[in-house]
């Protein structure tokens, strides 16, 4: 997939990844079906860009995420990784593929990729102090050593905009928006290469978000980090990525840069999508295509197109046969059997 | 470097708040309920007086036999016999009583006998205070040498022994019992329910169904069969030490399924996984992250389920499976009382009785306490 | 003819907590005409919750209602074909008395946004769970469709087939599949959307003249959001049902409101027409909000615009205009010490900033 494009300065290229839970019924829990949370998802991140991943509920963005770093075991395909920890012979990076590495091997590798959570206040342990949770990682890799460590932290608190006596201080005692840069400065303090990003602005207030949107950006600039950020919000991803990819019912349906899917997209589902999103404008003319329906279920998908049942678009083949990812324009994917001959509407 | 984002929280004029803690707000919180301090203090007064000096605070000692059998309590006097106020309280000998018709002999108060002054820190029976530092000084009782001067406040039993004396002496074992039976359930139920519902699947099971089966079992008989396999050449102590177990390894199945259930209701937390993203062993996760989250809850389990065990010990006791003398605690007291004939003619060797109850009452309280301050978020 | 349906005047709510008084609402003036959408737009904290729980008396301990009224103009038939208009002072009428509870759900209905989500300091859990007791919420022993039936009949007279009939075709509305086994089940055994959905339908299956709606879909997906707002603006024609749309989203507020009404810890700072309030907005914090929101279709690589510094610590509040510590058009000397009033400019555009008065 990544053959007609650069593929020197790919940091992250996911594979055909699965992850499928299994759906166990009766006494003696016989698996009776799976919940195919991701099924064969394909895309991948390049060095100091940001990678938006986003989809309804249920479409497994989160869950790919966190295949990624292996909170979840991946049932199935690739997940490689350009750990400046593995060198090959020659002293330059290799892409490791991370579902083959065991959880010692993995070990070292979790300092090049971090996490930003979602929710401001179960991501911080309560009963921990602001610099015990900014200095875990450090501890757990066995590289804290005070009071150079502390010296770290310090930097690393006024970096994301946070005083130096916070760092005595509990959760509790601080705003949404400042305990997400708490997590933002944890996920920071092992230098990490790549940083998942899991909806971390969704639950905060709208003014906060701008200031830790933008806060996000000057962050990447600085350490040249690479994100993956997953989200439901499309104007907050269109802000903030580089490349897009559209996830549905475990499946990426379009993948492209930000500005060609929003001014062109190829897929019915992206087409919707941004059509169905409230802009903030009263005089915008919507023409709004209103998806009927529920999305669909993950454990009980439609045949062929998971979307066929709600696309205006769809015809025979859309319920028989499953349509391919494929690159129909330069670095730009879809899986839509119509894809050459709609022409759909952006915003 | 960009340009750094402005300082975020609120400058001079507004006061800067003191760190808190999660503990620090939970000691406010139960400040303010006056029921658990009472209850707490009667505690504290409970364990020092009677597990730390017991041998200070009673007047006699445990096995101080004496001629004066089932006696009934003696009074405490400030108004003597004429009718005169003494600032030092006072008691009167006691003198034999024989009832020909109901064929009992109890010691009652003599009113012609001699005043004997009760005093503050008296010389009396020698003991060693934690069992290292010999002394003999005691916190109340009668200076003279005369036989007749005693001072049984609750009565003696069938061997002449001071009653409150056995009570403080009783109430060391089965308030220890309680208190280490209780620390050594937390440990086994904590780490068991903790591994169970962290790992889920075949363990949970393992550990699911013993808790459950533990559970069906009726007590009494399951403590009978474990007390009666107690070897009979065991010492006292072991044979303490056992019945401790025993009490922990039936109670512990409770505590286990309350911890199962909150792992796992945190095991999910987010700040659980951010630890595991991090490369966090799930060893570190449980006992670093969870467990500690845990803690409030073990522990007001665990300050409500110790009337339990003290009751269980008492009851065992009582029905002879649990402590024999010479150990002495209230269960054995209460098994020394629990004759028609004692109840009928010798009542005050119920009054071990209220020393149960008020502690059975001031652990309730100071759970019931605990339980409350343990959410020190929820605005209140 | 008078059109009003709901209005308040100089409402003051306080929560006297452990650490001194907050005013969740303090001095907010506006009405709501009948059939009208007014969208009631602020960040957390700004009072348009509480405001919203004060028309239908039900506000959380230990909060109280400290000052003002809600006047609520309701609409009585009197001997079948007449109908007359009562004045009712909901303010003035106890919480739990007879005609509030005939009000609320009947006449007026109530969405909120799924509670656990957003426990505040100020609520312990319990006030959560009583409130969904108090408006027949959904209970988690019963079925979803018992519940719905209950609060129809509570309201009309109609047999219990009807109301089942009338709950399915509710739930078919919200966009719940297969609504004939839905009705059926218990809470906790649909998600969180279809749980909010449930609410919508029970909320507009009376009927009532108003819906107060607090974030009713901030928990849904993006185009589940827009069935509901469409079928939301249906029933509002139908019914001429008017709607008091509480959200922090511009976007959704940009399509529902006809007029909006901006909150800021406790306070109006502004109100327009809609049109008016995007393309014109006349209070600082009116423009850096939106200013501060990306915008899908217009990308910009810039960074968002800002509001600096932090909502203000409820028990210290600022003198003068409460905004202006983090007010880009902050005069010194006038915003630090005077109070700004609420002015009307033109066009039913009222702000209350000391840019637009003379001190």
């Amino acid at each position: 997939m990544a053959e007609t494009t650069k593929t020197d300065d790919i940091l992250l290229d996911v594979k055909n990844l699965k992850k499928y839970f299994p759906i166990q019924k009766g006494l003696l829990r016989r698996t009776v079906g799976n919940v195919k949370a991701v099924d064969d998802v394909s895309f991948f991140v390049r060095e100091g860009e940001t990678l938006g991943l986003v989809g309804e509920s249920g479409c497994g963005k989160t869950t790919a995420g966190r295949c990624i770093i292996r909170l979840y075991e991946p049932t199935g395909g690739q997940v490689l990784f350009k750990s400046h920890q593995v060198l090959s012979p020659d002293g330059t990076s290799q892409m490791v593929n991370l579902i083959d590495l065991s959880h010692k091997q993995m070990q070292p590798i979790r300092q090049e990729i971090s996490m930003i959570f979602q929710d401001p206040i179960n991501s911080l342990n309560p009963r921990m102090t602001v610099s015990d949770i900014v200095a875990e990682p450090m501890v757990i890799h066995g590289k804290y050593h005070a009071p150079e460590s502390e010296e770290i932290i310090v930097r690393l608190l006024e970096r994301v905009g946070l005083r130096p006596d916070h760092m005595r201080r509990y959760p509790h005692e601080f705003s949404g928006g400042q305990k997400q840069r708490i997590g933002i400065a944890r996920a920071l303090s092992m230098n990490p290469r790549l940083v998942i990003c899991d909806e971390p602005v969704s639950a905060l207030d709208v003014s906060i978000q701008a200031q830790t949107l933008n806060l996000l950006e000057d962050l990447q600039k600085d350490f040249n980090l690479s994100y993956l950020f997953v989200a439901h919000d499309l104007s907050v991803v269109q802000h903030i990525s580089d490349r897009v990819a559209v996830m549905y019912v475990g499946k990426v349906v379009e993948m492209a840069s930000a500005e060609a899917l929003y001014s062109s997209p190829l897929h019915p589902y992206t087409e919707a999508l941004m059509s169905a999103v409230p802009k903030p404008d009263p005089l915008y003319k919507s023409g709004r295509i209103i998806m009927q329906g529920d999305v669909a279920d993950p454990s009980n998908p439609p045949s062929g197109c998971y979307f066929h049942p709600r696309c205006q678009y769809a015809i025979d083949i859309c319920s028989q046969l499953a349509p391919e990812f494929r690159e129909l324009r330069p670095d730009h994917f879809v899986s839509c059997h119509r894809a050459e001959e709609l022409t759909l509407r952006g915003v | 470097m960009a340009k750094k984002n402005q300082s975020i929280l609120p400058e001079k004029g507004q006061k800067k708040p003191v760190s808190q803690s999660y503990w620090s707000l939970v000691w406010w919180k139960f400040k303010k309920n006056k029921m658990a301090i009472v209850g707490g203090i009667i505690l504290i007064i409970f364990y020092v007086c009677m597990v730390g000096i017991a041998e200070f605070i009673a007047p006699y000692d445990l096995e101080h036999a004496s001629n004066f059998t089932d006696a009934s309590p003696q009074a405490i006097h400030f108004i003597d016999k004429q009718g005169k106020f003494h600032f030092q309280p006072l008691t009167y000998g006691l003198v034999k009583k024989i009832d020909e018709v109901k064929r009992v002999r109890t010691f009652v108060e003599d009113p012609n006998s001699q005043q004997y002054p009760i005093s503050l820190f008296v010389k009396g029976d020698p003991y060693k205070l934690f069992g290292l530092i010999p002394m003999s000084l005691h916190l109340f009782g009668i200076k003279s040498t005369d036989p007749q001067a005693t001072i049984f406040i609750m009565g003696t039993d069938s061997l002449g022994r001071d009653y409150f004396s056995r009570i403080i002496y009783g109430g060391r074992l089965s308030l220890l019992i309680g208190l280490i039976g209780q620390f050594l359930t937390i440990i086994l139920g904590s780490v068991l329910g903790a591994v169970s519902g962290y790992y889920g699947g075949a363990t949970d099971m393992i550990v699911q169904r013993s808790t459950e089966f533990l559970a069906a079992f009726p007590d009494i008989p399951l403590f009978m069969a474990l007390a009666a396999a107690i070897p009979s050449y065991f010492s006292p102590i072991a044979v303490y030490f056992m019945l401790t177990v025993i009490l922990a390894f039936v109670r512990w199945g409770g505590l286990a399924r309350q911890v199962r259930g909150l792992i796992l209701s945190l095991r999910e937390r987010e700040y659980a996984l951010a630890a595991k993203s991090s490369g966090a062993s799930d060893y570190r996760v449980m006992f670093r992250h969870l467990l500690p989250g845990t803690m409030s809850h073990i522990i007001v389990i665990a300050t409500l389920s110790i009337p339990g065990m003290i009751l269980a010990e008492t009851a065992l006791s009582w029905l002879g499976l649990g402590l024999r003398p010479p150990l002495t605690s209230w269960g054995v007291l209460l098994q020394e009382a629990a004759t028609i004939r004692s109840i009928r003619y010798s009542p005050w060797l119920l009054w071990t009785v209220p020393f149960i109850i008020v502690t059975v009452l001031a652990f309730n309280m100071l759970g019931d306490g605990l339980r409350d301050a343990m959410d020190p978020y929820s605005g209140r | 003819m008078n059109d009003t349906l709901i209005d308040i005047k100089d409402l003051r709510v306080e929560f006297d907590v452990r650490a001194g008084i907050i005013k969740a609402v303090d001095g907010v003036s506006f009405d709501i005409k009948r059939g009208q959408t007014m969208g009631v737009i602020g960040e957390s904290g700004c009072g348009k919750s509480m405001t919203a729980r004060a028309i239908l008396q039900m506000i959380p301990k230990p909060g109280k209602i400290t000052h003002g009224e809600v006047l609520y103009y309701r609409k009585v038939k009197s001997d079948g074909e007449t109908e007359t208009v009562d004045v009712v002072n909901i303010t003035k009428q106890h919480p739990d008395g007879d005609l509030i509870r005939q009000i609320r759900g009947g006449e007026i209905g109530m969405i909120f946004q799924e509670p656990m989500s957003s426990l505040t300091p100020v609520y312990t859990a319990g006030t959560h769970i009583n409130e969904a007791l108090y408006l027949h919420w959904l209970t988690p022993l019963k079925k979803v469709g018992d519940q719905m039936a209950e609060t129809v009949q509570a309201h009309r007279k109609i047999t219990k087939q009807e109301a089942r009939e009338i709950s399915i075709d509710m739930l078919r509305r919200v966009g719940i599949p297969k609504p004939e086994q839905r009705v059926d089940s218990y809470p906790h055994q649909l998600s969180g959307g279809q749980r909010q959905r449930v609410m919508i339908a029970i909320a507009l299956s009376c009927q009532p003249g108003m819906l107060i709606a607090d974030e009713p879909t901030t928990a849904l997906d993006v185009s589940i959001e827009a069935q509901i707002l469409d079928i939301m603006r249906d029933l509002q024609k139908n019914v001429n049902m008017a709607i008091m749309f509480i959200t922090h989203n511009l976007g959704v507020i940009a399509e529902m409101a006809e007029e909006i009404t901006v909150m800021y810890m406790g306070k109006q700072v502004e109100r327009a027409k809609t049109v008016n309030m995007f393309y014109d907005p006349k209070h600082p914090y009116t423009r850096a909000l939106l200013k501060s929101i990306p915008h899908v279709g217009k990308k910009t690589r810039e960074r968002l615009a800002v509001i600096e510094g932090m909502v203000p610590d409820p028990f210290n509040l600022p003198i003068g205009c409460v905004f202006h510590p983090r007010c880009p058009s902050f005069m010194p000397g006038k915003c630090d010490k005077i109070v700004p009033t609420w002015k009307l400019l033109k066009d039913d555009h009222w702000v209350s900033c000391l840019l637009y008065e003379e001190v």
